[in-house]
């Protein structure tokens, strides 16, 4: 008998026998934690949870303002406990001499020992791993009402619970033994003062390209400076294309953008203007280059200008791949972006290059004069 | 100095032009222009004066004007982008005069030349008004060359700027509010253990926050398994009031076939001023590396059958023992279930036989089973060697490896998905930082 008849006969049991079906299916469920998806029985929740610190630095002993809505009353003898990192015990508490100042309650009234009120509770504070934080137990004979919204400052005056040394989130349990439960939690942070260290700097550099240069795929017909595009006599049907440089430096961590923004079309003296890409309509979303419509009576046809980025990492991504063009820049037009520092040289990081390309047809009108003024703005992203 | 105040609407580049006309420059190959820092954050009284500087350093080989300007400044987009409002001229309209705070900074308009490689500060001094109101206001100063140019023909000029940002908070009736309007994956399923996390904050309140804390994640035993932190060290990643802010991450774990099932996290975040208060959420996705899986499953499917195949091999043995012992012929026509069927049902001591032949053969190993007996006796047996044992007992012991294996998978997998340590990395893709970009 082969191994494969040794293995058919068992294998067809198996698949006969719903048990094994039922324990096949089990082992695949248990093994990729599917049973934690099962909602356990739970009893009904605080709302409204909240931990407000003082302070969430490393180390320090702040203050808690702890709120929390009742789901249902908590009735006489019965206890609210709060539980500071039940996992790592993270956090650690001085014993209190006088806990009815340095504890205050809204919605229940904190007393050494209960008297005649009707919210009052007693307080007592615990230190066993796991389990240290504060147990409120209400005195006998009172109530908290359902609904009630308890407000619990710890450490009113002197701080006696010191955060947890390591950054992180930890979290708090609220335990009532009415049966009512649940978690808030909070962030612990390394709260350094940023200003004491090394002053942070945007630099912005713009470069003029010279003939010939590559930008996005595209051959730079002419030469440029840091300080102007000059397109020259512009020939019906033939386009031009000029670029610059652009570089930032900066130690800013969230990094920067550069825009551009034209303050007004390509004009004449003569009053005749070149409008934006294409046929005047600001394309938005950058689209391959086409020559204007040059339809009589629409001069917006008669001539436009676009721009490209190489910048494969702007805020839309490459938007540019593949040299594109967009017109939008009537209004600050993003052209290079980066999210972190930079070093002033390393491609769509610190350094891209940007082109204009511009393209007039016959019925544009002639002249030699068109000008504007093109405004970059390099802005650190706060 | 002079206020800056007598703007007119849309008139950042006219006043970029203006100055440019009163500076010519010659044009360059190239320009650059420093300033530090690009953002202040400062919290003011109303009716209180608060002054400071703007460093501008001149990086170029030539001599360089720069002018300030200033403006107002909103949030733009989920990226920490921000968009520039031109000051408006006449302040007669009051709700903008308590709430523009470009127009509460005075700052000299006048140019300034810097030499080559040196650096000159352009002092301002905010003054907030009586009447500001409280919360977050925002502006930005934008520094840059004024450049001249004769170039004939049809051009563009071009000028450029560098912003530092004004951050102020106007003591009062201040609202610190803000929760987690998304924390998501960008897949419910991974086959890699590796994930990417999109958090959207939402300032709610009326003055900036700078939420941090930590996303950590946890897999579906509990056990951590990786956390970043938040704008940790940082004065930068503030959200606006009433605008949202994106912030992704990308999470790598250790590629572990056990390290799969459901996992979670949990964005803790801190921010507030008056007091930490803090705010967070949830998510899960799966890490099922579907063909490690398949493989492991199927192995285990066959380990399975294997087992069931041997201890049918082992219980025939065990019948053909009690058969034997109690003289029964195994006849070849007679189905072996109605041989067992026709007699009383075999006891433990059937069962056990097996074991006991073997255990009677081990002792025997090494010698002869029937001392004293004639080699040509027809009932005489050679001495069983210890390979002859392995092999009469080999399919016991396989049954006894893969029972071994068995349980030590099940150990691994145990050991493997609570240990408390697993190596793990995040890129945060809002944020990046030197050593990040180095390696690029």
């Amino acid at each position: 008998m082969n191994v494969f008849e040794q293995v058919k006969k068992p294998m067809a049991s198996i698949l006969s026998s719903p048990i094994a079906i039922v324990l096949i299916i089990s082992t695949l469920l248990w093994m990729t934690g599917a049973p934690l998806l099962l909602n356990r029985a739970t009893a009904a929740s605080f709302t409204l949870m909240s931990d407000t610190l003082q302070d969430s630095d490393l180390s320090v002993a702040t203050k808690h303002t702890i709120r929390l809505t009742l789901e249902d009353a908590l009735s006489s003898a019965e206890t609210l406990a709060i539980v500071f990192d039940p996992v790592g015990s993270a956090f650690s508490q001085i014993p209190l001499s006088a806990t009815t100042t340095q504890i205050q309650t809204t919605g229940a009234t904190i007393v050494t020992s209960c008297g005649v009120g009707g919210d009052e509770v007693t307080v007592q504070q615990t230190y066993s791993a796991g389990n240290e934080g504060i147990v409120f137990t209400v005195c006998p004979t009172d109530v908290i009402a359902t609904s009630t919204t308890l407000t619990l400052v710890l450490g009113t005056s002197t701080p006696f619970i010191t955060n947890p040394a390591a950054v992180g989130s930890y979290r708090i349990d609220l335990t009532g033994s009415n049966g009512d439960n649940g978690q808030t939690r909070v962030a612990i942070i390394d709260d350094v003062v940023v200003t004491a260290s090394v002053d942070t700097t945007l630099t912005f550099t713009v470069t003029g390209m010279a003939t010939s240069s590559i930008v996005n795929g595209e051959t730079l017909t002419g030469s440029t400076t840091a300080t102007a595009i000059p397109f020259g006599l512009l020939a019906p049907g033939v386009a031009k294309v000029m670029g610059q440089r652009l570089n930032v430096t900066t130690n800013a961590a969230n990094g920067f953008q550069v825009t551009v923004v034209q303050d007004q079309n390509l004009s004449s003296a003569t009053g005749a203007d070149i409008d934006l890409f294409a046929n005047g309509n600001e394309l938005a979303t950058p689209g391959a280059w086409t020559s204007p419509l040059n339809t009589l009576g629409n001069d917006a046809t008669y001539g436009h200008i676009g721009v490209t980025s190489e910048d494969t990492t702007l805020s839309a991504g490459a938007e540019f791949s593949g040299s594109l063009y967009a017109g939008n820049f009537a209004n600050a037009r993003q052209v290079m972006f980066h999210n972190g520092v930079s070093d002033g040289s390393t491609a769509s990081v610190g350094s891209t290059t940007v082109a204009y390309k511009i393209e007039i047809a016959s019925l544009q009108e002639a002249g030699n004069d068109y000008q504007n003024t093109l405004t970059y703005v390099a802005t650190p992203i706060f | 100095m002079r206020h800056v105040r007598t703007r007119s609407a849309g008139a950042l580049l006219a006043v970029c032009i203006y100055l440019a006309g009163m500076v010519p420059v010659f044009a360059q190959d190239s320009l650059s222009v420093t300033v530090t820092p690009p953002l202040f954050q400062l919290t003011i009284g109303p009716g209180e004066n608060w002054s400071s500087a703007i460093k501008v350093v001149n990086n170029n080989a030539y001599d360089v004007t720069y002018a300030p300007n200033v403006v107002d400044f909103e949030a733009q987009g989920e990226l920490g982008q921000g968009a520039f409002i031109p000051l408006i001229e006449n302040f007669a309209d009051e709700p903008l005069a308590t709430n523009s705070l470009g127009s509460w900074i005075e700052i000299s308009a006048e140019p300034i030349l810097i030499s080559a490689g040196q650096s000159a500060e352009i002092p301002f001094t905010v003054r907030v008004p009586e009447n500001a109101d409280p919360g977050g206001h925002y502006a930005a100063i934008m520094v840059g060359p004024y450049q001249g140019d004769s170039t004939a023909g049809s051009h563009m000029k071009v000028s450029s700027f560098v912003t530092s940002l004004l951050f102020v908070r106007i003591k009062g009736d201040i609202v610190e509010s803000g929760r987690v309007r998304e924390f998501t994956t960008d897949a419910s399923l991974y086959q890699k253990p590796e994930a990417h996390f999109v958090l959207r904050f939402e300032n709610t309140g009326n003055t900036h926050l700078r939420p941090q804390g930590a996303i950590t994640l946890y897999n579906m035993w509990g056990k951590e398994r990786g956390q970043v932190l938040i704008n940790e060290k940082s004065n930068f990643g503030n959200v606006l009031p009433r605008s949202v802010r994106k912030f992704e991450f990308a999470w790598s774990g250790e590629a572990n076939l056990f390290e799969i099932g459901r996992y979670s996290a949990i964005v803790t975040l801190a921010y507030g001023d008056d007091g930490r208060q803090n705010t967070t959420a949830k998510t899960y996705f799966w890490i099922i590396p579907i063909i490690p899986v398949s493989i492991t499953l199927g192995s285990i499917l066959l380990i399975g059958l294997l087992l069931m195949a041997l201890i049918r091999r082992y219980v025939r043995r065990a019948l053909m023992l009690e058969r034997m012992h109690r003289g029964i012929a195994n006849h070849p026509d007679v189905p072996e279930r109605e041989i067992v069927l026709s007699h009383p049902v075999p006891t433990l001591s059937a069962l056990v036989q097996p074991l006991r032949e073997g255990v009677v053969d081990l002792r025997s190993v090494g010698r002869a089973s029937t001392v004293g007996i004639s080699p040509e006796a027809p009932e005489f047996r050679a001495p069983l060697t210890l390979g002859a044992f392995l092999n009469k007992y080999r399919l016991f012991f396989l049954f006894m490896v893969l029972v071994a294996s068995l349980i030590s998978g099940i150990w691994l997998f145990f050991s493997s998905v609570l240990t408390p340590e697993r190596s793990f990395e995040i890129q945060n893709l809002s944020e990046q930082t030197e050593e990040e970009m180095a390696t690029q």
